[in-house]
């Protein structure tokens, strides 16, 4: 790992067209500001395994997951009535 | 050579599908302009680019399969948001989506189907025009990536009234 140490508005780039600035430390937090181009996706990471593994779940539902969604979306609606 | 070239002229195009055969979802012939493109792929999926929307069996259902042309034995169980959530596309525009485009939310069936979520955190982003598509991150904290999708199992009906 590449370890660097930035003051207070100082500048990391990341090859030609993305940058990463120290907007503020307070306490234990650091804000940044990263300036990319729009074709480069930005998470936070948690947020980025979120999402990755409720792909994962959803693509491992089974083949029967239609048929199981249908029933218990069908049940829901005539309960409702 | 005035014949030889009617002849050609007249050849029936290439077919204009793709097939895919995937032993879990079926086999079938997509027609080529309704593919769907993720240039991304999906979050954790980078591969995962081209997708085809399977005509449902009972048009009432808001389910289909979203089927990975280029996995075949990847698909995901999506739904209009709207038939779920109404409103929910109202939000969605203004954190980046585009007014127009078609939204999908994946659904996440687990053992027991009653408790079956939605993501909403990210949602499938269409544009109805190119067809290309993108998952897009509402990283607002208004949404949930396991949002139930049905009322809770234990409340009455009464109760829900």
């Amino acid at each position: 790992m590449l370890i660097l140490t930035r003051k207070l508005g100082e500048v990391i780039r990341v090859g030609d067209d993305v940058t990463v600035r120290v907007l503020e430390v307070r306490g234990n937090q650091v804000r940044l500001g990263v300036e990319a181009p729009l074709t480069v996706r930005i998470y936070r990471e948690e947020v980025y395994r979120a999402i990755r593994k409720e792909n994962e779940d959803a693509a491992l539902s089974g083949a029967s997951a239609l048929d199981e969604a249908t029933d218990a979306w069908q049940k829901q609606q005539r309960d409702k009535h | 050579m005035a014949e030889a070239a009617t002849r050609q002229a007249l050849t029936p195009p290439a077919p204009e599908t793709i097939a895919l055969c995937s032993a879990r979802f079926g086999n079938y012939e997509v027609p080529l302009e309704s593919v769907l493109h993720f240039p991304d792929g999906l979050i954790g999926l980078p591969r995962a680019r081209r997708f085809a929307l399977l005509e449902p069996s009972r048009p009432e259902i808001p389910f289909r399969y979203l089927v990975c042309l280029d996995l075949p034995e990847l698909g995901f169980l999506v739904c209009d948001p709207e038939a779920v959530f109404p409103g929910y596309a109202a939000e969605v525009v203004p954190a980046g989506g585009r007014a127009g485009a078609a939204l999908l939310v994946i659904v996440t069936v687990p053992e027991n189907p009653r408790e079956m979520t939605v993501n909403l955190m990210a949602p499938l982003v269409v544009d109805g025009e190119s067809r290309q598509g993108v998952q897009m991150v509402l990283d607002t904290g208004r949404f949930s990536t396991r949002h139930a999708l049905l009322p809770a199992a234990d409340a009455t009906p009464a109760a829900a009234k």
